[in-house]
């Protein structure tokens, strides 16, 4: 390898050559092989890829469906709440106090909401009341209550009713409503049609 | 393209000699050279003075700029841009005026424009060190070295590409392939990854998608590439035969090309399974074309190996290198799962990339360019020395690899036995990362030993021409 | 080839697939992922970081602690169980103890044969009424029911080909001590469906969790690390090699879970965590000897320095006198414990380990 010292030439006459490509060639192994591997490779996103999916994070691994811990009344409460604050809450205020001034009832505290069997409140809500009624004291005569017969389903009426009978902000701690009971009384009182209760109709009902 | 440079418009059509090749690549590819391998020494360095802090934390304690935590991706980034990618644009640039018979074009703004990316690596590292680290693999630059960086890499690769526009000998051999590719493929994933991380923040983990997908084709395509370009020519060259089978060649050009680019994420803990499903899939499938090449490679030499060893230095160095490609391809299909995540094992690819199939690939090269282009033999002048910088680089590469894959084997025994974790997996890997200083120690010893080596070169060739001028 | 551009359109289209797949799928799937709300309270995961905890995340890039530590945790598999909690009251419920003994043996009838449909490996018993309470006609009918539904059950069986043991444990000795857990480290299918037949039959049940994999079993968090975890992070550092123990959950670690243990002295944990931590940046090596963590003395003063507030002194263990962490060290530690993996979320369940406070709940009649 060793070469003898001696003066580099100033322009190297090599004859070198460039590699150059033998003629031919081509082989058909490596798209076998591709094709082998990528089978392979198929079964192995298959199988650990999680369906391309955004939420899955570990290969195979299936989440239920979120647990909530709550217990159905809680439930039930939670989505009164949305459902007042959407239908009864321009009338009866957030605060469950209603408006004297413009004659609304309230409902915190009165005994139409927190006795202790919701079957009056149920008929109220399915088909409304009007003349003079009495709550906490005050006389309150408004017709413009809507009957909520044809509006919202039994498991929704349940769910208001548990809402204000249950709802500690303002007081009320009556047990919460089940559809079932909705259910019963929309059905025993399907004859009414659009007539509403008065609150003298309603005193025989426990 | 054509007003690029004066000095090369006198004649397109007639090819130069190849006299007048070299004498056009001579500054700024021995500018290039010899800051690489500069930088290696440095990185090697670096790594050693941080592989020792593994075992041996009270060592350079107490200081912030030397804390393990810089040292290494200090020592990880100066090798990458420093030694690797600069190294790489040497080679190309030779390639491509070699193989395009084309005179160098802006030798002189190649070197300055080479000079402004040394000068760029050189405040990264210093930043890196000050504490200005972006914390992104392979990406650590703070952003003031990154932009420079990336300014004079344009200038670069720009008159790369025109010097590669006047080629005189039109058809394009292999080499140039991966040359022309891994130009192109730095660019456009150092802009998407910068863009990605420091223009518009990408929310999450998508950042650290970004930064492995970065750094992945950084190893697999630039440097893997650029390696197989340095295979390609001198092998044929070196064994003195025609390329055997271009079709394995072709084919595994455009393979690697298209699957390499989706390795690399198949470790990345909290991302959709799929991502690194795919890319699991995707280490598996690089084996194709990694074989496809090297098999084309195989049956060039095929007979002439072992002679070839004996006569020449490149040679030795481009064996290695090929076995080490299809080694790390290996491990990193078969062993890139669950199993060595967050582990040495898994860390050890950069390493045994950057510095074994690259590094040994160009210091091979090397040893065939520098004579040619400095004392016009085809040896370096100090034999004892050039054999030096072959074993060392070659116990540095297999000491760095081995050692570290062997300490990541055993965290990732004692990680699934739930064992105590300061025992299986800092205590109880210290003699293999010994190993690791011990083989970056060999790394800087080869580079300083290609250093002298280059010097004694230029020494003889500048000795040479004032003589001859007297 | 002779052309160049040939070889540059195909290189980038290359590239433009594998960008296409792992960048841009990425970005499209977790781009809008926002913070989860943590069931009945107000707070998010993952929460803003506060100031100091913010510019805590910045001395932990700049140190480079990502180098060995990393911030994921893995988890081997995800595996449920079904846990039975309470009896539950309805018609089938019968009290087979005499109203003046005093006890109460209340058994759920349907329960008994909704957990042997759950579990076909338990035997089952016959229930007898004490002679002293057959006339009560409400038990009689249960009874009655449960027979009929004991039958319908032994023919599943035999068509099922499943052969219940006569010796060992039976439902009835199951469902006696509560909570039983039903079903451990099943899949989600048969845990659930465990869990509907019980809760069918009345009684209260819950679905459990098991995250399983060495990382949790270790006692490093609750669960696997998501993307989730990391949306307030900038840069996202995630961490690829451990040299030292994750942190994912560091700031919500119990003591003797630390790769070298310690115990709370007092009840305030969180204190204590920051004082640890604080030694530990100081030294490690006062509290694990054998750590390999290099220590950061530069993140304390010696003597209390006089240009700025600097707080409380750090008492280290021994002999030592105390140091004063600068900003930095305690914007660290700050940082660090706001890492956490203790939230349950859709895509990362945890175990219920803190039953959720009841909200503003129905009052009980």
């Amino acid at each position: 390898m060793s070469k003898p010292k001696k003066q580099p030439a100033p322009a190297p006459v090599r004859t070198e050559t460039e590699p150059t490509i033998a003629a031919g060639g081509g082989s058909a192994w490596p798209f076998v092989l591709l094709g082998v591997l990528l089978f392979g490779c198929f079964l192995h996103v298959e199988n650990t890829g999680g369906a391309f999916r955004a939420d899955v994070f570990q290969a195979g691994m299936k989440t239920p469906p979120p647990q909530t811990d709550d217990p159905p009344e809680v439930k039930a409460f939670k989505r009164g709440a949305q459902l007042y604050s959407a239908g009864c809450v321009g009338c009866h205020q957030a605060t469950g106090l209603g408006s004297p001034a413009l004659n609304f009832p309230p409902l915190a505290g009165s005994d139409w909401v927190v006795r202790e069997k919701p079957d009056r409140l149920i008929r109220i809500m399915l088909n409304a009341v009007e003349g003079p009624i009495k709550v906490r004291d005050v006389v309150y005569d408004n017709p413009a209550m809507l009957a909520f017969r044809d509006v919202y389903s039994d498991d929704d009426i349940a769910a208001i009713a548990t809402f204000i009978r249950g709802n500690s902000a303002w007081g009320n701690s009556a047990i919460p409503v089940t559809p079932q009971q909705v259910k019963i009384i929309r059905d025993g009182t399907a004859g009414m049609g659009s007539q509403k209760w008065r609150a003298d109709t309603l005193e025989p009902i426990p | 393209m054509t007003t690029a440079n004066p000095s090369s418009q006198t004649d397109c059509t007639a090819a130069p000699s190849a006299a007048e090749v070299e004498a056009s690549c001579r500054l700024p590819v021995l500018f290039l050279v010899f800051s690489g391998v500069a930088w290696l020494l440095a990185g090697a360095t670096l790594a050693l003075l941080a592989s020792i802090q593994l075992y041996h934390p009270t060592f350079m304690e107490g200081c912030a700029w030397v804390t393990y935590g810089r040292l290494r991706p200090a020592a990880v980034n100066a090798l990458t841009y420093g030694f690797a990618l600069q190294t790489a644009f040497a080679l190309a640039l030779w390639l491509i005026a070699r193989l395009g018979r084309v005179e160098l074009t802006a030798p002189l703004g190649l070197t300055i424009a080479g000079k402004f990316w040394n000068i760029a690596v050189t405040v990264g590292v210093l930043g890196i060190l000050a504490g200005d680290a972006t914390g992104f693999d392979l990406l650590e630059f703070p952003p003031y070295a990154a932009l420079p960086l990336f300014v004079s890499y344009a200038f670069i690769a720009a008159w790369a590409l025109v010097t590669l526009h006047r080629r005189t000998e039109r058809e394009l051999y292999v080499s140039l392939w991966f040359v022309l590719a891994t130009l192109l493929w730095f660019p456009w994933i150092l802009t998407t990854a910068q863009s990605l991380l420091l223009c518009w923040q990408v929310p999450g983990v998508v950042q650290a998608i970004v930064s492995g997908w970065f750094g992945n084709n950084l190893l697999q395509i630039v440097l893997t590439g650029s390696a197989l370009a340095v295979l390609f020519y001198f092998v044929p060259k070196t064994v003195n035969r025609p390329l055997a089978n271009p079709g394995l060649a072709r084919a595994g050009f455009w393979l690697l090309l298209l699957i390499g680019g989706w390795c690399g994420l198949s470790q990345l803990a909290p991302v959709p399974a799929w991502i690194p499903a795919v890319s699991g899939a995707a280490n598996a499938l690089v084996i194709v074309p990694v074989l496809a090449l090297l098999v084309s490679l195989w049956q060039t030499a095929h007979g002439k190996i072992g002679e070839t060893w004996k006569s020449n230095a490149t040679f030795r160095f481009l064996l290695v290198a090929a076995v080490l490609l299809l080694g790390v391809t290996l491990r990193t299909a078969f062993f890139s799962g669950h199993w060595t995540q967050f582990t040495f094992f898994a860390a050890a690819r950069t390493d045994i990339v950057l510095l074994g199939v690259f590094g040994l690939a160009a210091l091979g090269a090397l040893h065939y360019i520098v004579p040619r282009l400095t004392t016009g033999e085809d040896e370096l002048p100090s034999e004892g020395l050039a054999d030096l910088t072959f074993w060392a680089a070659l116990l540095g590469v297999l000491a760095v690899g081995m050692g570290l894959s062997f300490a990541g084997l055993k965290q990732a025994v004692g990680a699934s036995v739930n064992d105590n974790f300061l025992e299986y997996a800092v205590t109880g890997s210290a003699s293999h990362l010994k190993q690791v200083t011990v083989g970056y120690g060999a790394l800087a010893i080869a580079a300083l030993a290609f250093l002298v080596n280059f010097a004694l070169a230029v020494r003889r060739c500048c000795l040479a021409c004032c003589g001859g001028a007297r | 080839m002779r052309y160049g551009p040939i070889i540059g359109a195909g290189a980038m289209f290359s590239l433009a697939c594998s960008w296409a797949a792992l960048i841009m799928a990425p970005q499209l799937q977790l781009g809008a992922l926002a913070p989860a709300p943590i069931p009945n309270t107000s707070d998010v995961h993952p929460a803003a970081r506060p100031g100091l905890a913010a510019q805590g995340a910045d001395v932990y890039r700049s140190l480079g602690c990502a180098q060995c530590h990393t911030r994921q945790l893995r988890q081997d598999a995800l595996l449920f169980g079904a846990r039975l909690n309470d009896l539950g009251s309805n018609a089938s419920t019968i009290n087979l103890e005499l109203p003046t003994s005093g006890k109460t043996n209340l058994v759920n009838l349907d329960l008994l044969i909704a957990l042997a449909k759950a579990r076909p490996d338990l035997g089952i018993q016959n229930v007898t009424i004490p002679p002293a309470l057959a006339t009560d006609t409400n038990a009689a009918a249960a009874l009655k029911q449960f027979a009929a539904n004991l039958t319908l059950l032994k023919q599943a069986d035999n068509k099922a080909g499943i052969v219940r043991p006569t010796t060992g444990a039976t439902v009835n000795e199951v469902v006696a001590k509560r909570p039983a857990d039903i079903l451990v480290k099943v899949g989600p299918d048969a845990a659930e469906r465990a869990v509907k037949l019980l809760t069918d039959s009345g009684a209260k049940a819950e679905l459990v969790i098991y995250n399983l994999g060495p990382d949790v079993e270790r006692g490093w968090g609750a669960r696997r690390s998501v993307a989730r975890d990391f949306l307030n992070d900038s840069p996202v550092l995630l961490g690829s090699v451990r040299i030292g123990p994750d942190l994912a959950s560091i700031g919500t670690r119990a003591p003797e879970k630390f790769a070298a243990p310690w115990k709370a002295a007092t009840m305030n944990a969180t204190a204590e965590l920051e004082h640890h931590l604080l030694v530990h940046l100081y030294n490690p090596r006062l509290l694990a000897p054998a750590s390999t963590c290099p220590s950061a003395t530069y993140l304390f003063d010696k003597q209390k320095s006089e240009v700025r507030f600097v707080g409380e002194p750090l008492a280290l263990p021994g002999k030592d006198a105390p140091v004063f962490p600068k900003h930095n060290a305690r914007a660290l530690v700050a940082y660090l414990l706001t890492q956490r993996t203790d939230i349950s979320l859709p895509e990362a369940p945890t175990p219920a380990v803190v039953k959720p406070t009841s909200p503003p709940a129905p009052a009980k009649p």
